[in-house]
């Protein structure tokens, strides 16, 4: 488990991180979004032991992950702008990190390379930006450690590996539990794969929480009834969060249990009722309307 | 077997990064290779091109081989380079945030890049060394190849690669960008060693009565890429002792003993290994997120800063000084200089031209400070340049100067500075008849009274020292200047004073050189006159004769007056020589009345018309006592002065020459006459070491010829033949 208990980080009078509490089970896929200057890759470069807290911990299973080597070996972390040496290349990258990660899988690393369609000779120097980024990825999902951080993860890879790679990740994670802690400030990147997710504004965390959990108290229901009834009186004892309507087509999120919205649907005769599910977009934006946040201040 | 796999891959990681920075490499040994070998090579063969000795030319090669001062400065620039190779990554944020993500430990990733710096000079300087021994032996020079030497030139070499990189390092860590770590590595290397100049240089302009020490205040080790340059360059100027000089030492394997080298690099290694250690907990605490600022640790800043600025408004104060002698413009520049450093540092701190007028808050209080400090000096609020303490007070005392006129000590081949070990051998031997000190304490007052009226411009004066012994055992020592030239009252009335000190009871029991002479420390006595000097003259050896004569002209010489030796030129000069000098003399190594060469108990005593009772010494030894050998005298040319006949104070060559007429005389019976009342020139200047009495006339000299040579001759003032001008 991943933990950070309390963080705070300042460059000179900008709080970088205000005071960040959230944990991050083993297996899970956390995904850390927010607007630009939010704090993300400030959190990252703390998780991966780049940076040191001005106050506050970073545990991982218990134990601190600054200056630690034995902490930090079973991390593998890529930046958003990850630095090669002048005449890298994917074959020195894999040797290199050979050396330093025990579990480092070369056969698994060159299978990646080798459906990505990238050479191992191939200088990084003389690859794009997308392609670099794919290396990266593609070493570390091989690097055999217990968790992978990933700043702008998928930033600048084409759709055909962005899902190659997700697919590896998965892979991982259903093989030996690995947990992933992606950053993003796009959410259709991180649909699918997250299973919690994190938003971080003007180094605050508005809020942290698994998409399960959320889903379970959230619902969108579309619904047409015999006799036209307000979502406000339908769902009596739930809190409807948003309403629409069409004609007689309504649709509501609602904040509540599964079974007490079902028997508030009950109590009414339905033409029509459909559960819609929510996008993580969706969700968000319910929850940070509900904190009171203008929506588009975040920038999300 | 933890640790096993550890070491194991740590080897690895530092196999690998020696790999990648092999272009360092590359250079490392491009550069060695040429400043070693190659050059080595150069010159010996534009050396054997030359017309030169064999022994000299192995002399040179030894030199070259030894004393070669571009293999040091080349090998500091290669740990430069070095450094801020290895070291880069902390200046750009995305090596550093890649590096300090891996899972090792910042000992460890110090350790390494620290390691790859000496394995890629170490083995390379060593191949460049032996290629270096090939190229002499192949040359025919194998013999100046000596294993302990080489040895120590290697560490003497190495060590000054060792201290400039760890320095170099620490720039590194305690900066964030590239040129942040090169100025602040100049600083480092050099600036600490300039600031303390410059420090001293504010200390002489505002306290020239200060007497400074060199010895204790030289701290040019402070700069190590000065010091050990320096050192090694003018190994090939040494002739410490050895009349082959460089080759002597060499030859004899102390050349680097000699001048502490090998002590000052073993020192060099220890602090680059301290050096290394604040590098590496510095490092350790070093925040990545300040990668990309100026300076990492703000603590510094400030040091830097007002480190930077004191140099730069020294030297600018100095430099508009200079130029214009006056004070109001030393301020000026100052100011000018604070305040340029103050800009220029916040650029370099903001990294952008409009920082430069950030923190003024700093620089305010800067100024003030500096304007407290500099007032404080200008007006000497302690008095320390105006002070003397009471006459009462004093117990004994003495004046020493380069001077001749102004000084009552000689030290022979001194460069004109009070040293310590001159003060220490003074102490023993102060002036403590009242006369003297009343003397001396007139010297100080009067020089008290420039510092007042000209502390300005006074230290381009003429400069004497002023020693007081006081009552209670401690020591007042001041060092004054001339308030006017040589020419004026001033330098009169001081000179005057000097003589009252130089012809007083004490002085002339036991400073002048026949008080001083010890009978038991003279191997021969050399007697010459005026015709005989330099190249004649009776060799007594005689230990009895020589005490006899001694104490004669030692009992006789206190009775001596100014005014009897300004008018009186010497007939004789009795010269006291040491075990070997004699012999040294005969082989021409030796100089009788050169004071630079004059060894302990050397001595020109002279001997005048009054010393009866010596005289008559000298005649029964059978010794002729005349100032002329006029049968030795072959021709004499007769000089005359015109406008100096006008002007018998006329003390200018220039203008006395331009009129002057010379006229040959070859008839042996008017050589009496023309050298009545004259003496050969060095007896004259040998008279008395310490005090030039010029009781010479400018009207007229000469020069005689005799069979060793020609010698050059004056008149006492008034003792000018009557009736010279017939010879014209």
């Amino acid at each position: 488990m991943i933990e950070v208990k309390k963080v705070q980080k300042r460059f000179g009078r900008t709080v970088a991180l205000n005071r960040i509490s959230l944990e991050i089970p083993d297996g899970a896929v956390y995904g850390l979004i927010g607007a630009n200057g939010a704090g993300k890759s400030t959190l990252m470069r703390t998780l991966s032991g780049v940076l040191k807290p001005d106050r506050g911990t970073v545990l991982l299973d218990g134990a601190p992950v600054y200056e630690k080597t034995a902490q930090k070996r079973r991390c593998f972390s890529v930046s958003d702008e990850q630095y090669c040496f002048s005449d890298s290349t994917p074959r020195s990258l894999m040797r290199y990190y050979a050396m330093l990660y025990p579990k480092f899988n070369t056969a698994r690393c060159r299978g990646l390379l080798a459906e990505l369609g990238l050479g191992e000779r191939s200088r990084l120097r003389a690859m794009s930006k997308g392609m670099r980024r794919q290396v990266w990825m593609a070493l570390a999902v091989s690097a055999g450690t217990d968790c992978l951080l990933c700043d702008e993860a998928f930033d600048g890879l084409d759709p055909v590996s962005r899902q190659t790679i997700k697919k590896a990740i998965i892979e991982e994670i259903d093989e030996r539990g690995l947990t992933v802690v992606l950053t993003s400030h796009n959410l259709f990147e991180l649909e699918n794969l997250a299973d919690h997710v994190g938003l971080l504004n003007n180094g605050a965390l508005l809020f942290s929480s698994s998409v399960d959990e959320v889903r379970g108290q959230l619902r969108k229901v579309q619904y047409v009834s015999e006799q036209p009834v307000e979502p406000q009186v339908l769902f009596a004892g739930c809190t409807v969060l948003s309403e629409e309507k069409r004609g007689r087509l309504c649709t509501a999120v609602v904040r509540g249990s599964r079974e007490r919205t079902e028997a508030c649907l009950r109590r009414v005769p339905m033409v029509y009722c459909e559960d819609i599910p929510l996008s993580l977009e969706e969700i968000f934006m319910t929850e940070m309307e509900a904190k009171g946040y203008e929506t588009d201040q975040i920038g999300v | 077997m933890k640790q096993t796999k550890s070491a194991s891959k740590f080897s690895k990681l530092l196999r690998r990064e020696v790999m990648r920075q092999m272009p360092l490499g590359v250079l490392t040994l491009l550069a060695l290779l040429a400043v070693l070998p190659g050059y080595a090579l150069v010159a010996i063969q534009s050396m054997e091109g030359a017309e030169t000795m064999d022994f000299d030319l192995i002399g040179a090669a030894a030199g070259l081989l030894y004393a070669n001062p571009w293999v040091i400065l080349v090998m500091e620039l290669l740990a430069v380079l070095s450094a801020s190779a290895l070291f880069h990554y902390l200046h750009v944020r995305q090596q550093t945030d890649f590096y300090h993500a891996l899972p090792i430990s910042r000992w460890k990733l110090f350790a390494r890049q620290t390691l790859a710096g000496f394995l890629l000079m170490i083995p390379l300087y060593v191949l460049s060394l032996l290629l270096l021994c090939a190229v002499y032996t192949v040359k025919g020079y194998g013999n100046c190849l000596i294993v302990v030497l080489l040895v120590q030139k290697a560490v003497i070499e190495l060590s000054s690669f060792a201290i400039v990189y760890a320095v170099s390092v620490l720039a590194c860590v305690l900066c964030g960008s590239v040129l942040a770590a090169l100025t602040v590595n100049f600083g480092l290397q050099v600036g600490l060693y300039a600031l303390w100049e410059c420090v001293l240089i504010v200390f002489r302009t505002f306290y020239p009565a200060h007497i400074l020490f060199m010895k204790h205040w030289d701290m040019k080790f402070l700069s190590p890429m000065i010091h050990q340059c320096g050192k090694i360059g003018r190994l090939q100027y040494s002739n410490v002792d050895y009349p082959d000089g460089l080759t002597g030492l060499i030859s004899n394997g102390t050349v680097y003993r000699q001048n502490n080298l090998m002590r000052i690099s073993l020192c060099y290694l220890l602090v680059a290994a301290v050096v290394l250690l604040l590098a590496a907990l510095l490092y350790r605490r070093r925040r990545s997120e300040r990668t990309g600022q100026a300076i990492v640790f703000r603590g510094l800043r400030l040091p830097i800063k007002y480190a930077a600025m004191t140099l730069c408004g020294i030297l600018c104060g100095w430099l508009m000084f200079a130029v214009t002698d006056l004070w109001p413009t030393l301020f000026a520049g100052m100011a000018a200089g604070v305040i340029l450093a103050q800009c220029v540092i916040e650029i370099v701190f903001g990294m952008e031209l409009r920082a430069m007028f950030s923190h003024q808050l700093s620089l305010w209080v800067y100024l003030i400070a500096a304007v407290i400090a500099v007032g404080a000096m200008h007006l000497d609020v302690t008095g320390y340049n105006e002070t003397l303490p009471e006459r009462a007070e004093i117990a004994a005392a003495d004046v020493y100067s380069y001077e001749h006129a102004l000084t009552t000590r000689d030290y022979a081949g001194q460069d004109g500075e009070l040293t310590e070990e001159m003060l220490q051998e003074m102490e023993g031997d102060l002036l403590t008849d009242a006369e003297s000190i009343d003397e001396i304490y007139a010297m100080a007052q009067r020089g008290v009274q420039s510092m007042r009226d000209h502390r300005e411009s006074i230290s381009y004066n003429t400069e004497y020292d002023v020693v007081f012994r006081l009552r209670d055992g401690t020591h007042f020592v001041r060092s004054y200047y001339l308030a006017g030239d040589q020419d004026s009252e001033e330098y009169r009335v001081l000179t005057e004073r000097a003589a009252g000190i130089r012809f007083s009871k004490q002085y002339l029991a036991s400073r002048t050189p026949a008080a001083m002479a010890d009978a038991g420390k003279t191997e021969k006595l050399l007697i010459e006159n005026s015709s005989q000097a330099g190249c004649a003259g009776t060799l007594v050896e005689d230990t009895d004769a020589i005490a006899a004569l001694l104490d004669s002209v030692r009992e006789e010489s206190q009775q001596l007056t100014e005014d009897y030796v300004t008018e009186h030129p010497p007939i004789l000069m009795l010269h006291t020589l040491p075990d070997g000098a004699w012999a040294r003399r005969q082989d021409g190594e030796h100089e009788l009345y050169t004071l630079d060469c004059a060894e302990e108990n050397e001595f020109n005593i002279p001997v005048y018309a009054c010393e009866k009772q010596t005289i008559a010494l000298l005649k029964e030894m059978g010794i002729a006592v005349e100032r002329f050998t006029l049968s030795d005298v072959q021709a004499v040319e007769l000089w005359s002065y015109p406008q100096a006949q006008e002007d018998l104070t006329l003390r200018s060559a220039v203008t006395a020459d331009r009129d002057a007429k010379s006229v040959q005389i070859a008839e042996s019976s008017q050589f009496g006459g023309i050298l009545a009342g004259a003496a050969a020139q060095i007896l004259l200047d040998a008279c008395d070491p310490i005090v030039s009495i010029d009781g010479t006339a400018d009207s007229y000299d000469g020069m005689l010829t005799r069979t060793e040579g020609e010698i050059c001759f004056r008149y006492m003032k008034n003792m000018v033949p009557v009736g010279l001008d017939q010879y014209w």
